[in-house]
């Protein structure tokens, strides 16, 4: 008697803890439909200025399509600021983060001050090792495509020649669009067989004027080059004026960038630069805006246009413009 | 128990089962374990691999950044100068043995093939060589020089090291007290000796020692981190007095200050050593006879750095290659900005010596090893084995590297186990350097082949404890369940006398318990039975004798009805006579009536007769004869039935007797039947039953007396009345015979004889009744006697019966008995 009263007793502690469960459980996905309905979106970007300020505004638009609320934070080149930024924005309950990396050194402290709240890396790229499948994912244009596209374009525009002098101008040391563009076009480069001989090949930070004037230096040593691919296009137009400065003619040389800039469409409609990739900004923030909302949802990123297959990375891909569809893009 | 099933005890099935569930578990449990182990070590392997290779990636990344920064500040210090060709060599010349990772400093050269380097040696004063061309000072030991000072020969000693030197007969001998710790503990030198850039020399001296020992000689430079020019030598001396020659072509720059070296310390022996005719002597001249700038010798436009520096601006890193002075270098170099339209290249030699440190020594992993190769060209830059350096992978006839070239090909850098080793390749960012590293996988598998052991001793040792464990536990708990399978046992075989001991208080112990209380409940209850078993024995016996007896009754009580039924058929036929008797007295009064009717007709014709005449009187007379014989037959017959009468008397007499001693016999044997229980149940109801017959035969009996009393009284009556009418008509006939003569008196006589005979027809017809009641009722007892033969025919049987019964019931106490003594003799087997 005593003992079935025991096991009745053990059954109702049973019994209750299931329901509390089942109530709690219950209770989780009921909070977070009512969060669904209303994400909260925090971006933390490198700098203010009218480069990720553009990015700001365009990601809160498309995040105004999913009802979600926006804000931005700019760290200015600080670690710490940006630190700062994302604990703040975690504390006041933000649902997924949106982060340009001031430094791909500091993922990892950003990944601590975000707690486990999900992030979609966008602008600068964190490590792969520090991605996590719909965690940490890093929305970008495949940057490997724009250099690959670079070295097509050259391949082409040399079909007939065995060996090609290329100079290149490149973003910042370690930067991975740097790494990236630099890579995909000297390993497309190498794989045509072909004789590629980089005659100059420095860092001018995406910068016109240095690009420029590293240009000059190289020319002061009258080495003739086929093409200077530059991994963006305020560079390759540095690199141009450089040799119009010199008064070298650029007819036989290929000037080629990256982002279809205004300045480098029009370098490429007045003949004067050669090609160039156009970055779709538009479909990073779109993507990056899905993302976040997914990852906020819980749901998983695979499927997404882009998306890797290991839950990684979301890549977009670039569009090439030359002469013949560079009116598109202007 | 009879069932010879095989015995296997609980202890054995217990063991049976636990025994192998727990071997499975432990095998399962260690073998899970080992496999996570491994898992883990493996990766754990992996994973120090990865850091140990991504750290020293790291390092050599930070060592280069390191140089590229600080030549970066350098240059840019240089382009924001502005210097003129003056400056720029004074600058350059700061830069000499400024950071030992560059301790040449910077070169800069312009496209013209001008070249600025830093000029390390300024003039250096060589001195001459003795007539005989040696360098060294009192090679012969010609002088008795002081030893102390620092000039000429020098006799040290340090760490420890206790010698003494003196020259004396052209020669040095040196005696050690104690050799110390170092090579130069004990040490004889010379320096100041002068030695040119790509001169050949030949070092030679004679020694010998008090025994066989060794010592070393070299020639170091101390302004030059005592670098050495010759090579530490050891010599191998003997008691016999030996030259040795050495030679060696100087590779540095020139230096005034050699030092000629003989090390006599920590060599393992104390013994004395005598050195003489020391000498250092040119062998070859330096092939350039312009000992000025080497740069005009070769086109410096076509040497790596410049031809690499020339591709850049900003300072980068060239790949590693054998520099003009055959050292295995990389090169920082970039373009100079410059406000002429100078092309100017400026580069610094980073010694691939230091990489080496880090590719050789930095691993942080037991036995792994590592080697720094370039991406491009697949040369290897670093490595531990210097063998492979400045070798390309495919030349080396190694599957291992052959594979790490395939994989750089295939641009896999991860972690594969390949070849007995399991390797991994990091970029050195910032370089086209790619750092394999790679550790033999059994290395690895060591940890784990000892993780494995350890985990199979453990297996067996914990199988063994928790054998042994196991096994005593069982044992303890089963011990209580064997005694008590002892006490059921002896409980099986009758034994009731053991008591169990009910210690614990488990399901055993109630066990326990409840089989003593089974054996005391048992003990009383066959006790108790062998009780009952003994009264059941004495009853039996009881019961065996009343049977005895009650069968001898039961016979006797046959026999007696026997001689009854005979008796009851004799009444039977008594009483059938008397019926017949009687009948056949019916049948004469009958016969009599008649006669009566007659006589009453004749008497009326008498009367007519009579009253006709006198002649008819004869014929009355002789009627009157008739008359008087019938009456006496009347008479005798009456007689008869009187007799008749008395005899059934008499018969009834007897039969009443005989149902009274059967009704007594009757109950006699209800008695015994009720004696008998149940066994003469059967029997008592038969002996009622007679008892009943013979109560219904005497009361038959007695009717019968009634009756024939009452038959007895008319008969008295009859024959009185015939008595009478005899003495009437003998009256009559006397009266006819003397009243013949008087018609008239006779006539009215034979009126009176015709109402007499009317009364007697009357009389005849009481008798004829009568005479009928007899018969009926002589038939009624006839068919009474016939009644109650039956009844005794059935009474025989019964009688029979109750004596087969009683034969049974006698049969059945005796098997009662034996029953009884059976019954005892088996609560005689328990023990209580």
């Amino acid at each position: 008697m005593g003992r079935g009263y025991v096991m009745k007793k053990k059954t109702g502690v049973i019994c209750s803890v299931a329901v509390m469960i089942i109530l709690l459980a219950g209770g989780c996905q009921k909070k977070d439909t009512v969060d669904g309905s209303s994400v909260a979106i925090y971006y933390a970007a490198i700098e203010s200025g009218t480069y990720y300020e553009g990015w700001a505004e365009q990601l809160q638009e498309k995040a105004a399509l999913y009802g979600s609320s926006f804000e931005a934070g700019y760290a200015e080149n600080s670690v710490e600021a940006q630190d700062a930024q994302i604990k703040k924005a975690v504390a006041e309950g933000c649902d997924v983060l949106l982060c340009g990396l001031v430094s791909p050194d500091t993922v990892t402290a950003v990944k601590a001050a975000a707690g486990g709240t999900p992030i979609v890396f966008i602008n600068n790229a964190p490590d792969d090792s520090q991605l996590e499948k719909d965690r940490y994912v890093y929305v970008a244009s495949d940057e490997y495509m724009a250099g690959q596209y670079q070295a097509e374009y050259i391949l082409e525009q040399f079909n007939d020649k065995e060996e090609i002098n290329v100079a290149v101008l490149k973003g910042p040391k370690g930067a991975s669009g740097t790494i990236g563009r630099t890579n995909g076009l000297k390993q497309t480069l190498k794989a045509s067989g072909k004789k590629i001989n980089y005659l100059f090949e420095d860092y001018a930070d995406w910068n016109t004027e240095k690009a420029q004037e590293l240009m000059e230096i190289f020319l002061k040593t009258g080495r003739p080059v086929d093409c200077v691919a530059a991994n963006n296009d305020d560079m390759a137009l540095g690199g141009l004026a450089a040799f119009e400065q010199a008064g070298i003619s650029t007819d036989s040389v290929l000037f080629l960038g990256v982002d279809a800039s205004a300045g480098g469409c029009q370098a490429i409609a007045e003949g004067r630069m050669d090609f160039t990739v156009y970055q779709p900004m538009s479909d990073q923030i779109t993507a990056a805006i899905e993302a976040a909302e997914k990852l906020a949802a819980g749901q998983s990123v695979s499927g997404m246009e882009g998306a890797g297959e290991d839950g990684k990375y979301i890549l977009l891909p670039f569009e090439k413009v030359d002469i013949h569809n560079v009116a598109q893009y202007q | 128990m009879t069932e010879k099933k095989k015995f296997i005890s609980i202890k054995v099935k217990l063991l049976g089962i636990i025994l192998p569930v727990i071997l499975i578990i432990i095998v399962v449990l260690i073998g899970l374990s080992y496999n996570v182990s491994k898992n883990v070590i493996k990766s754990n392997a992996h994973n120090l691999l990865k850091t140990s290779v991504e750290s020293q990636a790291a390092e050599i990344e930070a060592w280069l950044n390191q140089n590229l920064l600080s030549l970066s500040v350098a240059k840019q210090a240089l382009e924001q100068m502005d210097f003129d060709d003056r400056q720029l060599q004074d600058f350059l010349d700061s830069y000499y043995n400024y950071d030992n990772n560059y301790p040449e400093g910077f070169y800069v050269a312009d496209a013209e093939g001008g070249l600025y380097s830093a000029k390390p040696v300024k003039d250096i004063e060589l001195r001459e060589p003795d007539g005989d061309g040696n360098y060294i000072n009192n090679g012969d030991f010609g002088i008795d020089e002081n030893l102390a000072d620092d000039k000429g020969w020098i006799f040290l000693t340090a760490l420890e090291g206790d010698a003494a030197a003196e020259i004396m007969d052209n020669e040095v001998s040196i005696h050690t007290a104690n050799e110390g710790t170092a090579d130069y503990s004990v040490q004889l030198v010379q320096p100041d000796i002068p030695i040119k850039k790509d001169a050949a020399y030949q070092v030679s001296f004679d020694a010998y020692a008090d025994s066989d020992r060794t010592i070393k000689i070299g020639i170091t430079a101390p302004d030059r981190d005592y670098k050495r020019y010759l090579e530490d030598t050891t010599v191998n001396l003997t008691t016999a007095k030996q030259t040795f020659t050495y030679e060696f072509t100087m590779t540095d720059y020139d230096d005034a200050n050699g030092r000629m070296e003989f090390n006599l310390g920590a060599s393992g022996s104390t013994a004395g050593v005598r050195i003489s005719n020391v000498s250092i002597v040119m062998t070859a001249q330096p092939l350039l006879a312009d000992n000025g700038r080497e740069a005009e010798t070769f086109d410096v436009t076509q040497t790596e750095w410049f031809r690499d520096g020339l591709t850049r601006v900003n300072m980068g890193f060239t790949n590693a290659y054998t520099n003009e002075n055959g050292k295995q270098v990389i090169s920082v170099c970039g373009m100079l900005r410059t406000h002429s339209d100078d092309v100017r290249v400026i580069s610094a030699d980073l010694a691939l010596d230091k990489v080496s440190v880090y590719v050789s020594s930095f691993v942080k992993m037991e036995d792994a090893e590592s080697f720094l190769v370039n991406a491009e060209d697949h040369t290897v830059l670093a490595a531990r084995d210097t063998a492979l350096i400045s070798r390309k992978l495919s030349e080396i006839d190694d599957e291992f590297m052959q594979g790490i070239a395939d994989k750089i090909t295939r641009n896999e850098f991860e972690l594969e186990e390949m070849y007995g080793n399991i390797a991994v390749i990091e970029e050195v960012a910032g370089t086209e350097w790619l750092l394999v590293s790679f550790v033999p996988a059994g290395t690895v598998y060591r940890d784990l082949d000892s993780i494995r052991n350890i985990m199979f001793l453990f297996g067996i040792v914990s199988v063994l404890v928790l054998l042994v464990l196991v096994e005593r536990i069982v044992h303890i708990v089963i011990r209580p369940v064997k005694k008590l399978t002892n006490v059921i046992t002896a409980m099986t075989e009758g034994d009731f006398t053991i008591h169990n001991h009910t210690g614990s208080n488990d399901e055993i112990g109630i066990m326990s318990r409840c089989v003593n209380k089974f054996i005391d409940a048992m003990r009383a209850m066959i006790t108790s039975i062998d009780n009952v078993s003994h009264i059941l024995h004495d009853q039996a016996d009881n019961s065996k004798e009343v049977s005895g007896e009650m069968f001898h009754a039961s016979k006797r009580q046959n026999q007696s009805m026997k001689e009854l039924n005979i008796t009851v058929e004799q009444l039977s036929i008594s009483v059938n006579e008397i019926a017949h008797s009687a009948t056949t007295l019916a049948a004469l009064v009958e016969e009599t009536k008649d006669h009566g009717d007659g006589v009453n007709g004749k008497m009326k014709e008498t009367v007519g007769v009579s009253q006709k005449g006198k002649e008819v009187m004869q014929d009355v007379d002789a009627a009157m004869q008739n008359i008087t014989d019938s009456v006496k037959q009347l008479q005798d017959a009456i007689d008869k039935v009187g007799n008749a009468s008395e005899e059934i008397t008499g018969i009834t007499r007897a039969i009443g007797e005989i149902a009274d001693e059967t009704n007594l016999l009757s109950l006699n044997a209800s008695i015994e039947a009720a004696r008998a229980g149940d066994a003469g149940r059967g029997f008592a109801v038969v002996a009622t039953e007679i008892g009943k017959l013979a109560q219904t035969s005497m009361k038959s009996v007695k009717h019968i007396d009634t009756i024939i009393l009452e038959i007895k009284a008319l008969i008295e009556g009859v024959i009185s009345q015939a008595d009478a009418s005899v003495d009437n008509i003998n009256n009559s006939s006397v009266l006819i015979g003397n009243a013949v003569k008087t018609y008239d008196t006779i006539f009215e006589n034979i009126v009176t004889v015709g109402e007499l005979v009317q009364q007697m027809i009357q009389k005849v017809n009481q008798v004829e009744d009568v005479a009928r009641d007899v018969a009926a009722i002589s038939e009624e007892q006839a068919a009474g006697s016939q009644e109650i033969l039956a009844s005794s025919d059935v009474l025989v049987e019964q009688a029979d019966s109750m004596m087969t019964n009683s034969g049974i019931v006698a049969e059945e106490s005796e098997k009662l008995t034996t029953s009884a003594e059976e019954l005892e003799a088996q609560v005689k087997i328990f023990k209580v």
